[in-house]
């Protein structure tokens, strides 16, 4: 095992190196560019809205609408509110981007959302039991667990799960067996009782169904079920994108998994070591990093969750390089070729583990 | 939706709904340029009109805040946005010119001393230029000038000079008889305003300015005082200057005998030495969590998420390692260190993140 011979406490050095770098220029662009961000994402949210109005005088104008009201959906989602709840703006001190009050367009309700992925999903990342984000409670993505007969239908089941992401990620990140099952975690603290987190999840649940599928349909009036259809259309389409993007972040082939007693007591550098093993990078343009919020750079993402993620491109170059210094691998590749690993890997583990090694099992 | 019906909820309700914000205005803040605030974040545009140079350090900048400004009263301060590489900062700064000028010219006036260590006013001569925009709260603060005409001793120390010149150009339009004296130190640097306190003895028949270099003539001692204003302890005393000395001055003025419903203050700058690094163990200091209205002192180099959690104030709290920002809170004012980034933090409001931050000063937080 190759663990054996890293030097950890020269590879956080050098990846706190990189990361001290980037901080020195995080500045104004970066400030520019959010607020610029949240300004095409609204006028994109507006404009959508509006097209879809425009299906009075003829209904393909709920197309366009509908790809608008995605887009900025998606932008509301990945690359504004998934970053600002990170907390990769605070430092700008501006009340409007500040992780501890953004909310965003989805099911989630943004605090619940934020008090579990971060803490649990990135201190966590990929430790079967501790990080429930792996394969959330639904799939086998591991031989970690014991295959049971259901899994073999987990093609379907991930199939739904894509579509339905949102309301998945609001129910799994509420810690629901916790909240509505009453099973506690002994290393939790927090000053919020299973019924203002209740409370949370379905009030913001009500104002989003409320708006999507109530006002702005009622709104359209005669159009009622056509703008119903459109705003449904446009929460499938950034359900499905979002999904496919977070699975090939942590479920492509070669993506690795721990156990608790591996991680117990880490330094830095294992943990930043962990991090790189247990994430995967797509490359693509800048276009598509942007609609991907960055989680195209996974792996810069889990090394460094606080850093704006626009910066994470240019840092990717250099960990990479600090990867190959360190005989670590560097799990990156275009989106088709990550994604097919992603379903490779949700087939393999559909099946027994014998089963998959036969030469007559259709392997994909 | 039964549970409350009244206008103001239900438009707060529907702007969550429909923008994710708790307020219209802030769905459409960002479309705003950033020095013009939507009405109900209670701050005011503000644009600068020119800036005096009245030493090699201290500039008086002329602002004209928007129509919707509520004024001030002689003695007040307000705190004042400005975005320096990205970042909000807030810095307090006293009115320095009377609120009649303001009712006359809609014009106020910031004097503003460059701190060289700082990390705001030293680029302010810079960034504020005429034309330049920034953002200012209304008026603030209780050291005000009575409307009284008791016979007043000003003690001033430095570019603590601001207020009392504020309520003395009130006061000679109001009252050119009311008898002032004015005790003004400074540390080997030419006093500001130099010529105005010789322009005010001649319409203030009763005025007296005493130019005080503590260089030359050690810093403040009762004797000195006494010297000074013999009548002392039948003044009321304002007195405005950096925090050591303001201590030293409140101390010297009660052991002389004088009521402390005699005494008005107000101080700026920290009074303990900053440490170079974490973890001091001299004396204690003191962390207030408004919310709970609690209070802990910390002697060490115990993290804020640790104190908060003695003080029974139930932070939230995660990965306990910075990582999570999950016990992340408002800090309102106080200067902490933290030990992930080696950073001392701003003295002024910010979220920090409690399990990395130690306090290095007085510190209060929204907990």
């Amino acid at each position: 095992m190759s663990q054996q011979t890293i030097n950890y406490q020269q590879l956080a050095a050098d990846l706190n190196a990189i990361k001290a770098a980037t901080w020195q220029q995080v500045g104004t662009a970066d400030a520019q560019y959010i607020r610029r961000l949240i300004r095409w994402q609204r006028g994109a949210e507006i404009l959508g809205r509006i097209t879809l109005m425009l299906g009075f005088f003829s209904l393909w104008w709920l197309l366009p609408g509908m790809l608008l009201l995605a887009w900025a959906k998606i932008v509301d989602n990945m690359e504004i509110g998934h970053n600002v709840l990170h907390g990769q703006y605070d430092w700008m001190n501006d009340p409007l981007i500040n992780s501890q009050t953004y909310e965003w367009d989805i099911a989630a309700d943004a605090g619940s959302w934020r008090r579990i992925h971060n803490h649990e999903h990135h201190t966590y990342t990929n430790i079967i039991g501790k990080d429930r984000d792996f394969g959330y409670g639904l799939l086998r993505m591991s031989d970690d667990l014991a295959w049971r007969p259901k899994n073999r239908w987990q093609f379907i089941t991930y199939l739904n799960l894509s579509l339905l992401f949102e309301w998945g990620v609001a129910y799994h990140e509420l810690a629901a067996e916790r909240v509505f099952k009453g099973r506690k975690k002994a290393n939790r603290t927090s000053a919020l009782s299973d019924d203002a987190l209740k409370r949370m999840f379905f009030s913001k649940a009500a104002r989003q169904l409320f708006k999507d599928y109530v006002f702005f349909p009622l709104l359209a009036g005669p159009l009622f079920v056509p703008v119903l259809l459109a705003n449904l259309g446009a929460n499938l389409i950034r359900n499905l994108w979002t999904s496919t993007i977070i699975f090939c972040g942590h479920f492509t082939e070669d993506v690795q998994t721990f156990h608790a007693d591996d991680c117990a007591n880490e330094s830095q550098g294992q943990w930043y070591h962990r991090q790189m093993l247990g994430s995967s990078n797509l490359t693509g343009s800048r276009w598509f990093h942007l609609m991907t919020g960055h989680l195209s750079c996974q792996i810069e993402h889990h090394l460094f969750p606080d850093i704006p993620a626009r910066r994470y491109p240019a840092m990717a170059a250099q960990v990479e390089a600090v990867a190959n210094k360190h005989g670590i691998p560097y799990n990156s590749g275009s989106f088709w070729t990550q994604y097919r690993a992603v379903l490779q890997r949700l087939w393999r583990y559909s099946w027994p583990d014998k089963a998959v090694k036969e030469p007559s099992q259709p392997s994909a | 939706m039964s549970r409350s019906l009244s206008a103001k909820s239900m438009s707060s309700w529907l702007s969550q709904a429909l923008t994710n914000q708790r307020r219209w205005g802030d769905y459409l803040a960002p479309f705003r340029p950033w020095w013009q605030p939507q009405k109900s974040a209670n701050l005011h545009g503000t644009r600068v009109v020119s800036v005096r140079a009245e030493s090699d350090r201290v500039h008086t900048y002329v602002l004209q805040p928007d129509r919707r400004w509520p004024g001030f009263v002689a003695g007040q301060h307000v705190a004042v946005q400005v975005e320096l590489n990205g970042r909000l900062y807030w810095r307090t700064f006293s009115l320095s010119q009377a609120p009649s000028h303001w009712q006359q010219t809609g014009l106020i006036e910031l004097t503003i001393q460059t701190q060289p260590q700082g990390t705001v006013t030293p680029q302010l001569p810079t960034l504020l230029t005429a034309g330049s925009r920034l953002r200012i709260t209304p008026a603030h603060g209780r050291f005000t000038a009575p409307k009284t005409t008791a016979k007043a001793l000003m003690i001033a120390g430095g570019s603590g000079i601001t207020p009392i010149r504020s309520m003395l150009q009130q006061w000679v339009h109001q009252n050119p008889t009311h008898d002032i004296t004015l005790l003004y130190y400074n540390a080997g640097r030419e006093p500001l305003f130099k010529a105005e306190w010789s322009a005010l003895e001649q319409s203030m028949p009763h005025f007296r300015a005493v130019m005080i270099d503590t260089e030359t003539s050690g810093l403040i001692q009762p004797q000195q005082l006494l010297s000074h204003c013999p009548d002392l302890s039948q003044r009321e005393v304002f007195m405005c200057g950096p925090a050591g000395m303001m201590q030293a001055a409140h101390e010297q003025l009660l052991g002389l005998g004088l009521d402390p419903a005699q005494l008005h203050q107000e101080s700026f700058g920290q009074a303990a030495v900053i440490p170079a690094n974490a973890g001091h163990d001299g004396e204690p200091v003191s962390v207030h969590f408004s919310q709970s209205n609690k209070s802990i002192n910390s002697t060490g180099s115990h993290t804020l998420l640790q104190l908060a959690e003695q003080a029974d104030t139930l932070p939230n709290s995660g990965c306990r390692a910075g990582i999570c920002h999950q016990c992340k809170c408002r800090k309102t004012k106080g200067l902490v260190y933290n030990t992930l980034t080696q950073q001392h933090s701003d003295t002024g409001p910010e979220d920090i993140q409690l399990c990395v931050s130690i306090p290095l000063g007085p510190v209060s937080l929204e907990l």
